[in-house]
């Protein structure tokens, strides 16, 4: 299956994914590939198929044919190729894929720094969690990621008691804390300010110069200031691919979205 | 039970004291025979002899004879020492009473030691009945004319031979026809030639009679001749994949009736768990209510006992439906979306309405009546029968099923309830009252619950407990079957009681259901959604 | 819960210390509940019986049940309040530990039961057994014994967990299927040949380690043990939830799937606290079954599980001292019930139920919090921690 002619430089590999459910096809011989520190936005009209794409991506569901590799570039010693289909979500997520879902979910009942541990990479066999402290180092990570998202005079308040902004700047920095080399990231702009906003796009563009970052966003303005390739997805397949310039131009996006 | 029977009791006196004396008083005008002669007879010692005059009874064949035969049967047959007469005596205090088994007439008390009675043992009393079967030969009821040719074919001599082959050409009643047959077949088989008893073969292997079984069984141990021999083994044979095929019937038969008490209990739980996602603890306990609801009502109209049900099965819905009702609008509404709190307040119910019922009540089980055209059995053969009362519980059961099927595909109500069920916002803005069609919901699951209680007052007993004994399968029920899938109840309910009632054999009753439960908990791990999940985008979290 | 600031200015001092520290009610229960105990357990043993002061043996015997309860409930509690798992099957954890003791108990009896066999008790005599099955051997010593007392429950929590955590089997439906699962017990223990008594159960015990369970200072001992036991499990979950560990659970309990997406194997962390919770309970079994004299297939009813439920839900569940202070409450509650008027007892448990359910989400702890909250200002920022406290 990987003797495929796939880039060097291919992080995400999707070849000929289709899931259905009850019929339905919710992704459609979709193929396409990230490299690395690539960031690509993704938009498509509801129902083409983003969410499913991440979440076979992540492990969540089982497409029902396709093949979805991580880190193909090194087929020549296949240990590091990974077919994602055969893990499940924590295992995804070890090995370095990161989510962030279009409603923030943060543990509302932990503080922002119980939730920034929680996020901090390593650690995550229930004894290591229970014997193993917090190493200084690790507790260095969590302070700077705190300023990143300016949360630190918030450190020691709940989950639940930040407001929507908050928390979604909280989530991008357990994402950070959890260091993925792949970045999924659902509508980040939603309910945030312009300010706020932009401020996004500039942390992402950064966060695309140590790792891969896929985006899926329905904010133009937002994708415009990613100033990166874009993919639109139709049906579950890809539509068409390239600047947002030359997307924008296209007949057949105009079509999808403008409705025939 | 009891009362009636005592009721009875001088109706039964009546009509024997008319069976007993009528012929009597008839024949003592004619001379057939002295009660000195019968006491001659009947004093022998003999067995033999004793035999000789059975066969001489019954060969007169009058009303007199019967008479006679049927009280040396029940043993009331006595010789009177002193005058070596023959009477009927009954006890009375310490002595007897007795009189003259012909004319009935009273000839006095006198103490147990004067009085011999006729002798008896077990080949004389089957010889009698053989010969008492004589005369229900005769009788216009086939019913009577069939038990006859049964008892006749237990015991076939050359005497009753002709009479058997004589009646299957008049014969105009099927069963009745194919018994004798079978009878001749077995008379045949016993006694015939073995190219009769090779033809007669054929016949007994297509009846289902015990007693062909016996003769063949023990034929096959006594028999040399080999043809003959292959003839039993095959015959044989032939009654085993009968027999087989009547107990695998009978066992899912049994299933289906057990599958459609657990479709009744989990129907309602189906509608509040499945369409809503309340977790209905007190679901038990609405059926426990329309158990009661039978039970009072019978009580109100002891007169009504033949119709109890149909009255009982609207009430029992009104009962518990407006409990429902009254639970949703007081508990259950403030706690839509908290399914584990749901469960835990619905507990509490639960135990509320049980410590009601035992209060009010007793804490005892109440007797519940059957009516007479639902109980006895259905004959279908000599090898199976089914009893009524399960009959028409699975016949009410998917009858429940379809009515709720149509009110929810086809009426007014069942488009809102699925409507709030799918998207509660859209349907409120369209217009529904969703506070309404929820507590309807919750009603009309709950009244469901309280007619499945009137049809397991039939069948089990009806104690405060009730509702506990069937909570846990109902859940395993619904939860098996699919949640918000009736057709998958539907499914559920019946495969588990079948599958429960074929392990029952070799498992038994109690194991075979530690097994089903054991089995579901496995099978949720497998499919946690049921056998019929919805699949899709829709049911993810 | 613990705040991060609290945890690190006190590194360097023995866990113990901290968690108590930390934790006002917890130190006042546990203080409370030895206290308790070392005046009951004086008072029986040192007043003379007709004085005014002197408590009898059936109230030692009935604080040590009530300790088993509680030890029983921070058990449940441990998986419901923090964890989001309600079993409704955990009374069959604390039935486990409670048979293992009482099959130690049995064979103690030896030759002084009514058939006096030396080898097999009474009731396999009476159903003509002839030797002691497999599952009985070894039972004679007392730390086989013990060992069963954790393993039999654990193992048994560690299959199902194993098997429902991994399938993802959540909510109701977990709460379903363990309520069969106990169900499914009765119903194999109510079976004679089944090798435990049948509908009697196992009774008649004589002594433990040689120390008669009729005498008072044996009875006092029990009680000091079932204080132990609850002391130590309740600073065992302490640890459990204080720890990173016990976040991760709240975070399964909170956003299971999200909890996933970080890389926690949730089926992991749910089986962890499962079992622990499941030979927590089989230790207050075994504690129980030694005071009461008796343990049957009753035990196993899905209505002592239940109960079970409403014990932590009065206390408050999410607070470990709320479990206890339910599990006392509330079985204080039923011993005066059934002694004052007894049919008046399940509509106060039903009553309880849908109470706490609807108006008391957070329990008694819940009711007093608000309470001070009412009554004393509190500044500015203990106020957002009363929320971590209770989770939801």
């Amino acid at each position: 299956m990987v003797d495929k002619h796939i880039p060097d430089d291919t992080l995400l590999y999707l070849d000929n994914v289709t899931v259905s459910f009850d019929g339905f096809k919710a992704l459609n011989n979709l193929s396409f590939l990230v490299k690395n520190q690539e960031l690509r936005a993704i938009i498509g009209p509801n129902g083409a198929g983003k969410s499913t794409m991440m979440d076979v991506i992540t492990g969540k569901t089982r497409p029902d044919t396709g093949d979805v590799l991580f880190n193909p570039n090194s087929s020549m010693q296949l240990k590091s190729s990974i077919d994602l289909t055969r893990h499940d979500e924590a295992e995804v997520a070890n090995l370095g894929i990161g989510r962030k879902f279009q409603k923030p979910s943060v543990i509302e009942s932990l503080t922002v720094w119980e939730n920034l541990e929680l996020a901090l990479k390593g650690r995550r066999s229930p004894f290591e969690s229970m014997f193993k402290g917090l190493s200084s180092e690790g507790a260095n990570k969590i302070d700077e990621a705190l300023e990143k998202i300016r949360l630190q005079d918030r450190r020691d308040f709940t989950g639940a008691s930040l407001s929507h902004g908050q928390k979604q700047w909280l989530e991008i920095g357990m994402l950070l804390l959890q260091d993925p080399e792949l970045l999924l990231i659902d509508e980040p702009a939603a309910g945030m300010t312009d300010e706020e906003t932009f401020r996004t796009a500039d942390l992402l563009r950064e966060l695309s110069s140590e790792r891969s970052v896929v985006v899926v966003e329905h904010d133009m303005a937002f994708i415009k200031a990613l100033d990166c390739r874009v993919m639109v997805l139709h049906e579950g397949s890809v539509l068409a691919e390239g600047s947002l310039e030359h997307v924008q131009q296209d007949q057949q996006v105009i079509d999808v979205y403008l409705g025939r | 039970m009891n009362w009636r029977l005592w009721q009875a009791l001088p109706l039964v006196c009546l009509c024997l004291l008319f069976v007993f004396s009528a012929p009597g008083q008839v024949l003592a005008s004619s001379d057939a025979s002295s009660n000195e002669e019968l006491a001659t007879m009947l004093g022998e010692k003999s067995w033999d002899k004793l035999e000789t005059a059975i066969t001489r009874l019954s060969v007169k064949g009058d009303d007199e004879s019967q008479n006679i035969l049927t009280l040396w049967l029940s043993g009331q047959l006595f010789i009177e020492k002193k005058t070596q007469r023959l009477v009927t005596a009954e006890k009375s205090g310490r002595t007897y009473l007795i009189s003259d088994p012909i004319s009935g007439d009273a000839w006095g008390e006198v103490k147990k030691r004067s009085l011999k009675k006729v002798r008896i043992n077990n080949r004389l009393r089957n010889s009698i009945k053989t010969a008492l079967a004589l005369w229900d030969l005769k009788s216009e009821d086939p019913d009577k004319r069939l038990q006859a040719v049964k008892e006749i074919s237990k015991d076939i001599n050359v005497s009753t031979l002709p009479l058997l082959e004589g009646m299957v050409e008049q014969e105009t009643d099927t069963d009745v026809q194919a018994a004798l047959t079978t009878a001749i077949a077995l008379y045949n088989f016993q006694q015939g030639s073995d190219e009769l008893k090779l033809e007669s073969l054929k016949t007994l292997a297509e009846s289902d009679n015990p007693i062909v079984r016996s003769a063949l069984e023990s034929a096959k141990n006594t028999t040399k001749d080999k043809q003959l021999l292959q003839g039993i083994h095959s015959a044989l044979a032939d009654l085993d994949r009968r027999q087989d095929y009547y107990s695998a019937v009978e066992s899912m038969f049994f299933g289906l009736s057990l599958g459609s008490v657990l479709l009744l209990a989990a129907i309602g739980l189906a509608i509040t768990f499945g369409v809503m996602g309340v977790i209905n603890m007190a679901h038990g306990e609405m059926m426990m209510l329309g158990a009661y609801t039978t039970f009072v009502i019978q009580s109100a109209f002891p007169s009504l006992i033949e119709q109890s049900l149909f009255i009982a099965v609207p009430m029992a819905f009104i009962v518990a439906g407006s409990v429902g009702i009254l639970i949703e609008r007081l508990v259950i509404r403030h706690l839509y979306g908290r399914p584990l709190e749901t469960l835990l307040a619905t507990f509490g119910i639960s135990l509320i309405l049980q410590q009601a019922v035992r209060t009010i009540f007793s804490p005892l089980n109440q007797a519940v009546s059957t009516p007479e055209w639902m109980s006895g059995s259905w004959i279908i053969n000599d090898a199976l029968s089914l009893t009524w009362n399960r009959v028409y519980i699975i016949g009410f059961s998917l009858a429940v099923f379809l009515t709720l099927l149509f009110i929810l595909r086809h009426t007014r109500f069942g488009l809102n309830m699925r409507a709030v069920t799918q998207n509660r916002a859209m349907a409120s803005s369209m217009g529904i009252h969703t506070s309404r069609v929820d507590a309807l919901t919750f009603g009309l699951g709950s009244g469901i619950a309280g007619v499945a209680g009137v049809a397991l007052s039939q069948l089990t007993n009806v104690g405060p407990n009730l509702g506990q004994n069937y909570i846990i399968d109902s859940f395993m029920v619904v939860v098996f079957g699919g949640v918000g899938n009736l057709w998958g109840t539907l499914v559920a309910a019946m495969g588990l009681g079948v599958v429960n009632k074929l392990l029952e054999p070799w498992a038994g009753a109690v194991v075979a259901k530690i097994l089903v439960l054991v089995f579901i908990i496995l099978f949720i791990q497998k499919r946690p959604k049921g056998l019929f999940a919805l699949k899709g985008r829709a049911v993810e979290d | 819960m613990s705040s991060a600031t609290l945890s690190t200015s006190m590194k360097g001092k023995g866990p113990l210390c901290r968690f108590l520290l930390d934790d006002p009610a917890g130190k006042w229960l546990l203080i409370a509940v030895f206290a308790v105990s070392i005046i009951v357990s004086g008072l029986n043993q040192f007043v003379p019986e007709g004085s005014a002061l002197h408590v009898s043996s059936y109230t030692v015997t009935l604080l040590g049940k009530y300790l088993c309860f509680g030890l029983l409930a921070l058990a449940l509690d441990l998986v419901w309040g923090y964890c989001g798992i309600l079993s409704l099957g955990h009374g069959a954890f604390f039935a486990l530990g409670g048979y293992a003791m009482g099959m130690y108990l049995m064979r103690q009896i030896g030759d002084r039961g009514v058939y006096g066999n030396p080898e097999l008790p009474d009731f396999m005599v009476f159903l003509n057994w002839q030797e002691l099955p497999w599952y009985w051997q070894g039972f004679d010593s007392f730390w086989f014994a013990m060992f069963m007392v954790a393993l039999v429950p654990g193992l048994l929590a560690f299959l199902f967990g194993w098997l429902a955590f991994r399938s993802r089997v959540t909510g109701v439906y977990l709460s379903i299927i363990t309520q069969a699962l106990t169900y499914a017990l009765m119903l194999m223990f109510f079976q004679n040949d089944f090798g435990f008594g049948g509908n009697n159960g196992l009774t008649d015990f004589k002594d433990i380690l040689g120390f008669s369970l009729q005498s008072d200072s044996t009875r006092v001992v029990l009680l000091m043990l079932s204080a132990l036991a609850l002391g130590l499990g309740y600073l065992l979950c302490r640890w459990l939830v204080n720890s990173r560990y016990g976040r991760v659970l709240m975070a399964v309990r909170d956003a299971e799937s999200r909890t996933r997406f970080i890389g926690y194997r949730v089926e992991h962390y749910k089986l962890v606290a499962f079992v622990v919770s499941a030979i927590l309970a089989g230790i207050a079994g075994a504690l129980y079954v030694p005071q009461v004299g008796i343990i049957n297939p009753g035990e196993f009813s899905p209505i002592n599980s239940i109960e079970l439920v409403v014990w932590v839900a009065v206390g408050g569940r999410g607070t470990l001292y709320g479990a206890i202070i339910g599990a006392l409450l509330v079985n204080y509650a039923k011993t005066w019930f059934t002694g004052a008027m007894p049919d008046a007892w399940l509509f106060a448990l039903g009553a309880l139920f849908v109470v706490t359910t609807l108006w008391l989400p957070r329990g008694v702890v819940g009711l007093y919090e608000q309470a001070k909250k009412r009554f004393i200002k509190p500044s500015s920022g203990t106020q957002d921690k009363e929320v971590v406290d209770h989770g939801r």
